[in-house]
């Protein structure tokens, strides 16, 4: 049984009206982020949700761990059902899921020392005796490579660099040993060079917490190192899923195609045919009819406006939702 | 070919509280007529700062040496009077956030008409605004969106606006710095895919700053390398990602994550880049470098030419005679 398993779920956000909008009897618009989006994800394994800004990949993200509340669907993690869970209840379940976000100069608080801000977690779930708090921390700090842990435990994020304070975001979302990780972007902000020692770290300690994960990135490539699946999405939908080498080497969504022909490569004689679709990112208050992707679908037919097209099996690891691959 | 750029032993240094901060040292490299150049380097190189010492749009604290020949004229001692006649006329810029560069209560067409009857206080403003049109057409908007505001626009428009203010004095050498950064990648191809298009049809020379390696491949025909305010190195494209020689050059080639599927192995820089008050000695690279040797870390490497290449590192010292 996967760990975790999300169904249908949907996050309307509405759309502010001003009172004068609302008198003349302006309805009530919503913003589709998140519009029916269903996955799995088995123990251990990490899902890549890939998508482009405005896809609702972090939406997604934040609905799972009921950071934000789901307009609909279902969110089962290991035989419960997150949204029936109570506030003080669900306070209790979030140390078994944790985030990482992207930018942790604006996670961490400047004013707390990056010792306490990593035991902070363990204060609020009342982990362990004081000189207990501090010897994790210490643990904590070692396992993310900040050493000499007495000295990183008394700085200040101001007194870091950006790997480093991504290092101290990554040591707090897993002291209370989660099972469970979002991580949204988590190495994005970071150089080049930087970026890869933190996925390393990332992955290193994915294996040594068993983690399962839910890795959200704009960035295809580096999916490759720590994704068991990637699941694509484009206006608040899923329109592939399927193992980095379905997705990269044989993509079968016209969305996807596209994407994966925008990224520039590092080799000014790669030859590779360009897909690029006109216009950009349709509104997502008045997402388009059928396929979302259609009026910018190099394929699209008839029925593509009409029709939302389901998922269709391609292979037993890969599936996709476009009418091409209908019969 | 003509050189429209060159850029003579520049340096640029911050003074702040902590002590100078070399941001820009001894960079020498010169463009030519309609070439495009593309600088690179992580956060911190001095890849933008180069980019605004061409503009002399630096802060207060700066202090820069060196010279500058833009067109033949030479900037680093020209007064700011005499600079406000060749910024947007002989050289432009776009930022990676057009937000920041666009008045957001300024209609787009004044945007435009204010730049060009600065420099053209001749032409009436229906004259001003033509251009304006035609700028905006050239980039792929519409006419009936010149009385929008930049709110109006999404990110990649709003580029496109920026684009078509920066060619519409049609400048000798565009500089771009983080064109496409905060873009999504489909949108990032078609502002490349325009850049260039603009590029040829415009006859410009363009100076692209970034710190990606995958955009630069597809657009410039030389590469510089920035690495902690040093220049080291410089040459075609091709030679620069299939035989790179700095050993700075290599680490950073493959620590970008590539997409073969049978190479599963993470590669990294160790460390971070170095403090720029207090550089290391020698190659400020030498505290990270797999192949550092004792010269590395007392003496500053010359630049040697290696088969075309521009190499500024002591491992090629051997047999030729290297320039400081």
């Amino acid at each position: 049984m996967a760990l975790l398993e999300v169904s249908n779920l949907k996050k309307h956000f509405p759309v502010k009206r001003t009172f004068v909008e609302a008198l003349l009897g302006k309805k009530q618009e919503f913003v589709k982020a998140v519009d029916g989006v269903s996955f799995e994800i088995e123990e251990g394994e990490t899902l890549g949700l890939v998508g482009e800004s405005g896809s609702g990949k972090t939406t997604t993200g934040r609905l799972v761990l009921r950071l934000i509340e789901p307009t609909e669907g279902k969110i089962m993690f290991d035989g419960i059902n997150l949204l029936n869970l109570s506030k003080e209840e669900l306070r209790k379940f979030r140390k078994n899921i944790q985030i990482i976000f992207q930018d942790p100069m604006a996670s961490l608080n400047p004013y707390m020392k990056i010792g306490d801000a990593i035991k902070h977690p363990l204060d609020i779930h009342e982990i362990g005796s004081k000189n207990e708090r501090k010897k994790m921390v210490y643990e904590m700090l070692q396992k993310v490579n900040l050493e000499p842990v007495e000295e990183f435990y008394n700085r200040y994020p101001r007194e870091l660099s950006g790997g480093q304070r991504q290092r101290v975001v990554i040591a707090r979302a897993l002291i209370v040993k989660p099972r469970f990780v979002v991580a949204d972007e988590a190495v994005a902000m970071l150089d080049v060079s930087v970026r890869s020692q933190l996925l390393k770290l990332l992955m290193n300690l994915k294996e040594e917490f068993n983690l399962t994960m839910l890795f959200i990135t704009h960035d295809l490539a580096t999916t490759k190192y720590i994704c068991n699946k990637i699941a694509v999405m484009y206006l608040g939908k899923l329109v592939e899923v399927g193992s980095f080498e379905d997705i990269y080497k044989h993509p079968a969504h016209p969305y996807t195609k596209a994407l994966i022909s925008a990224v520039p490569e590092p080799d000014p004689k790669r030859k590779k045919e360009k897909m690029i679709p006109k216009g950009e990112v349709p509104n997502p208050i008045n997402p388009p009819s059928g396929c979302r992707f259609h009026p910018r679908c190099p394929y699209a037919k008839d029925i593509c406006s009409k029709k939302e097209p389901e998922f269709i099996e391609i292979s037993e690891s890969h599936k996709v939702a476009c009418h091409i691959y209908s019969k | 070919m003509n050189t429209v750029l060159s850029i003579e032993k520049l340096k640029v240094y911050y003074r702040t509280e902590k002590g100078l901060v070399k941001a820009v040292d001894n960079v020498t490299f010169s463009i030519d007529e309609e070439e495009t150049m593309g600088l690179v380097g992580e956060s911190g190189c001095g890849k933008s700062t180069l980019g605004s010492t061409l503009l002399k749009i630096l802060p207060n604290n700066a202090i820069v040496e060196g010279k500058i020949f833009l067109d033949g004229e030479e900037i680093v001692s020209k007064p700011e009077k005499e600079m406000q006649k060749i910024r947007g006329v002989k050289v432009s810029m776009i930022f990676q956030d057009p937000m920041t560069s666009l008045n957001p209560i300024m209609k787009i067409e004044d945007h435009f008409i204010e730049t060009i009857l600065t420099h053209k206080p001749d032409l009436t403003r229906d004259e001003a605004r033509e251009m304006a049109i035609k700028a905006l057409e050239s980039v792929g908007i519409d006419k009936s969106r010149i009385k929008d505001y930049p709110f109006q626009f999404s990110g990649g428009m709003r580029q496109r606006v920026m684009i078509a203010l920066a060619i519409v004095l049609n400048p000798v050498m565009l500089i771009a710095d983080e064109p496409t950064t905060s873009l999504d990648v489909i949108v990032q191809a078609q502002i490349l895919e325009l850049l260039k298009d603009l590029k040829n049809k415009y006859k410009m020379s363009m100076l692209l700053i970034t710190h990606d390696l995958g955009v630069v491949a597809e657009m410039a025909d030389r590469i510089g390398v920035m690495y902690a305010g040093h220049l080291v190195e410089l040459g075609k494209s091709e030679k620069i990602y299939y035989e790179p020689k700095h050993p700075y050059t290599k680490a950073l080639l493959e620590s970008i994550p590539n997409t073969n599927i049978e190479d599963k192995e993470l590669r990294f820089i160790p460390g971070s880049p170095p403090d720029l008050v207090d550089p290391p000695k020698g190659c400020r690279f030498a505290p990270r470098c797999p192949k550092a040797k004792k010269i590395c870390w007392q003496r500053e490497p010359p630049v040697f030419d290696v088969d075309g290449t521009q190499v500024k590192c002591w491992i090629y010292e051997e047999g030729k005679g290297g320039t400081t």
